[in-house]
């Protein structure tokens, strides 16, 4: 309100008139509000400010580092965590930039290494071993300690063989921590939590798992190799399922044979289908004599040593030879074939480029 | 009048008979048996055990978990101090068989039974001495105090033959034993325990007799540092195994340090099951006597009986092979050998015309596991007939690792479809059996002791 003319013009019954009061009342009512105003101003100002320095204060306090997760049941044996080791150091490799962390779903496994935390002797003895399997934890803690530190973009890659129980347990994990949702966007854990697909590929139309598997078979042949150089079949033992059934061994067994017709080829499982008595009976049926005996897993472990190749009746090794069948085992896991391991790197970069996440 | 007299002139007075009725367990309680017991649950194994050996078998109306041996503990009841009181009380029992462990831990159960009338006894020897006085007092129980003192005399005959054995061995070739008891906690049995019983009838010298035990128990700490400082002394590594030890081979080789003891950088890692050396019953026998073939095969594998045989039947060619391959002697584990087994297979046990109290029993299952008797009938083994060359061809096959065989001959009465046509064209094509010059093999033909003798110990020498 502007002062009133008739102030400006400095006439104003001095004392008290009401009319005169009034004038001035407005002129302070006016002065107040222009004061007011500034105010105003500035404490919306001073809010922006603020609201902006805390949101870059938030914004530091969660930055978006990437890590990779290589998640596997795991192995306590020193001499078996070479095929694991040979994985990791080869998607290090690929990615410097990136943080890459081992992850066990096996809580006994697990157990075992941290034990060995304070065991003096055993780390002088292994000192090619990294210290991070000591600490080793399974993948919900790996992924919560590394969005803890800072990682909030994460790529979450199974070591598994196939789409089976583990990995649909892993992805279970995955959607339950992406299914976090704050109230503010810029609180969420993650920015990105995507999960990679296994070396046989998964089901979806996104991935064609038939390439998936010819492109492991592609792996194995010096397997088929070193079968041709014995004059042997090539018989692979893998792990299976009760359980959680899936056709995948028995298709791989024919993208191996249709790849290396010169070598007979097949492949059975511990637990589940095809069995072992099932390719027994297949092996003979087709009239081998020979046969050179490995695991389709990634670490040559107790199932290698003991179900493949141990001294009981009901051993691959023992079950084929009682059906009058030579063998010779080899226990080595597929993690100890490199360009096996190179999957694992393909697989790193196929989920990454679809999430559009950068890893160089 | 007078017959009476008669009789009881003429009856032998033993130890037995003179004992009284009465006997005081573990808790302190004071037992008197005024008849024997008839309803009896045992809630541990070993009293399972000398239960059967003392010739009870309808008296016993139930048994702990897991149990599988003698092979009718597998057809009893089961119980556990875990189950409602109210189980053990519909089932009548007159007396519960415990040990210690039970009667400390689950004492508001034992009480429980007692209030409803039921004799609970909790009893576990420590040492040998006390194994006897353990086995009378099962024989009081039971009205079979007879049986206990023959299982006492018994025992005390083997041990003495185990014992000639072990004096053939010269104090310079005695070994120097770790005996482990616990891996994970690096420790080892009492010197007074059963095991080290066990191991030093068996003429082993325990390396840790230093070793102090922890009251009232078997166990005693040793620690790894310690074992360490014995590296060079160790001659052989011997580890009990089972629900108190869960190692491997493989475990025992990979632990950290102990590449440098001697026993593991020789590879003379050897397991025996916890239940034949810790074990107070008969089969303790069978620990001694596994010990003893860990550390002395030659002595302790002896087969040279079987050589006189002109036709070596099945029991005794299992008994053979057993021997001079030296293979660890199979005993059955619940889970794995009976429990994850279909019901169609054999299991530890099922064979009729085995005597599972005997002695050839031990070597008919081993060699049945391992696979070398082919066509195995679930209930029936045959234990009297003869082994045939076609038996003997397959075990060859299936235990030993046999090159191919090149050359090229037919066998007039095998056909290529035979199926254990690989079997027998390897063991003669690699000179262990031969064919007759009209070329037969007759795989049905019996092989005399002195023959299979021969043939293993070729294999042996040339392929292991």
């Amino acid at each position: 309100m502007q002062a009133i003319q008739y102030k400006q013009e400095g006439q104003c019954f001095s004392g008290r008139s009401r009319f005169c009061n009034q004038q001035e009342t407005l002129r302070r009512i006016d002065r107040a509000a222009g004061f007011r105003k500034k105010i105003g101003f500035f404490a919306i100002v001073l809010m922006l400010s603020m609201g902006l320095a805390h949101n870059a204060f938030a914004m530091m306090h969660l930055p978006d580092k990437k890590a990779v997760v290589l998640a596997g049941f795991g192995t306590s044996y020193p001499s078996a965590l070479v095929a694991i080791t040979n994985i990791q150091e080869k998607v290090q490799k690929v990615f410097p930039k990136v943080k890459v962390q081992i992850a066990f779903t096996s809580n006994i496994i697990r157990n075992i290494w941290h034990k060995r935390q304070d065991d003096a002797r055993f780390l002088a003895e292994h000192k090619d071993i990294p210290k991070e399997i000591l600490y080793v934890k399974g993948p919900l803690a790996t992924i919560a300690d590394l969005q803890d530190a800072g990682y909030r973009t994460i790529v979450v890659q199974p070591l598994h063989v196939y789409s089976g129980e583990e990995y649909a347990d892993l992805i279970s994990y995955v959607r339950g921590l992406n299914a976090i949702k704050t109230i503010k966007k810029k609180y969420t854990p993650f920015v990105k939590l995507v999960i990679g697909r296994p070396v046989l590929g998964k089901n979806g139309v996104v991935h064609d798992y038939h390439k998936d598997m010819e492109a492991a078979a592609k792996t194995m042949a010096p397997d088929v190799t070193f079968a041709l150089q014995n004059g042997a079949a090539l018989v692979y033992m893998g792990h299976g399922n009760e359980y959680y059934s899936t056709g995948i061994y028995a298709e791989f067994q024919q993208v191996m044979r249709r790849m290396y017709p010169q070598v007979k080829i097949f492949i059975g499982t511990v637990e589940g289908f095809p069995s072992r008595n099932d390719v027994v009976a297949s092996v003979t049926r087709l009239g081998v004599k020979k046969i050179i005996l490995k695991p389709l897993m990634i670490v040559a472990g107790d199932h290698a040593n003991n179900d493949m190749a141990g001294k009981d009746e009901d051993s691959w090794k023992s079950t084929f030879k009682r059906a009058g069948v030579r063998v010779k085992c080899v226990i080595h896991g597929m993690g100890e074939n490199m360009d096996w391991d190179e999957i694992y790197v393909d697989h790193i970069k196929d989920i990454a480029r679809e999430n559009k996440i950068e890893l160089h | 009048m007078l017959v009476l007299i008669a009789t009881v002139l003429t009856v032998p007075i033993s130890p037995a008979w003179a004992r009284t009725n009465v006997l005081v367990d573990l808790s302190g309680n004071k037992i008197v048996v005024k008849k024997p017991f008839k309803r009896i649950i045992s809630l541990y194994g070993a009293h399972t055990e000398n239960l059967f050996s003392l010739g009870l078998d309808k008296e016993i109306i139930g048994v702990s978990k897991n149990e599988v041996y003698p092979p009718q503990a597998m057809t009893k009841p089961v119980f556990s101090y875990h189950d409602d009181a109210e189980k053990f009380i519909a089932a009548r029992p007159d007396l519960v068989l415990i040990r210690p462990m039970i009667a400390n831990a689950y004492h508001d159960f034992v009480v429980k039974l007692q209030m409803a009338g039921i004799t609970v006894v909790s009893l576990q020897p420590r040492g040998i001495k006390d194994i006897y006085t353990y086995w009378r007092d099962l024989g009081l129980l039971t009205g079979r105090s007879r049986r206990a003192e023959t299982m006492v005399k018994e025992f005390e005959t083997k041990l003495d033959h185990i014992r000639s054995l072990v004096r053939k061995i010269p104090a310079a070739d005695r070994k120097n034993v770790y005996f482990e008891a616990i891996h994970s906690r690096m420790k080892t049995f009492s010197p007074l325990s059963i095991a080290m019983f066990a191991l030093t009838t068996a003429g082993g010298i325990n390396v840790a007799s230093d070793a102090h035990a922890r009251h009232n128990t078997n166990i005693a700490a040793y620690g790894k540092e310690h074992i360490l400082s014995l590296a060079d002394k160790i001659d052989v590594f011997l580890a009990q195994k089972g629900a108190m030890n869960r190692v491997s081979i493989r475990k025992i080789r990979e632990e950290a340090g102990f590449k440098a003891i001697k026993a593991v950088k020789e590879g003379r890692i050897y397991l025996v099951d916890e239940k034949i050396v810790s074990r107070p019953t008969l089969r303790l026998l069978d620990g001694i006597y596994e010990i003893g073939r860990f550390l002395y095969p030659a002595i302790f594998n002896d087969v040279t009986a079987f050589k006189a045989d002109p036709e070596l039947s099945r029991s005794k060619f299992a008994e053979m092979f057993v021997k001079m391959t030296n293979m660890p002697l199979k005993t059955p584990d619940y889970w794995h050998d009976i429990r994850k087994r279909a019901d169609s297979r054999h299991k530890y046990g099922d064979f009729k015309d085995v005597n599972y109290s005997g002695n050839a029993y031990k070597f008919i299952e081993t060699a049945v596991y391992r696979g070398i008797f082919p066509n195995i009938k679930k209930k029936y083994f045959y234990p009297a007939k003869s082994i045939t060359r076609r038996t003997l061809a397959y075990a060859l096959f299936v235990y030993f690792d046999f090159p191919e065989v090149e050359k090229n001959f037919s066998i007039a009465d095998v056909k290529s479809t035979d199926p254990f046509y690989e079997q027998i064209r390897t063991a003669v094509g690699l000179g262990f059996l031969s064919l007759t010059p009209d070329g037969f093999f007759r795989p049905e033909g019996s092989v005399a002791g002195k023959e299979v003798f021969r043939i293993i110990a070729r294999a042996l020498q040339k392929f292991h």
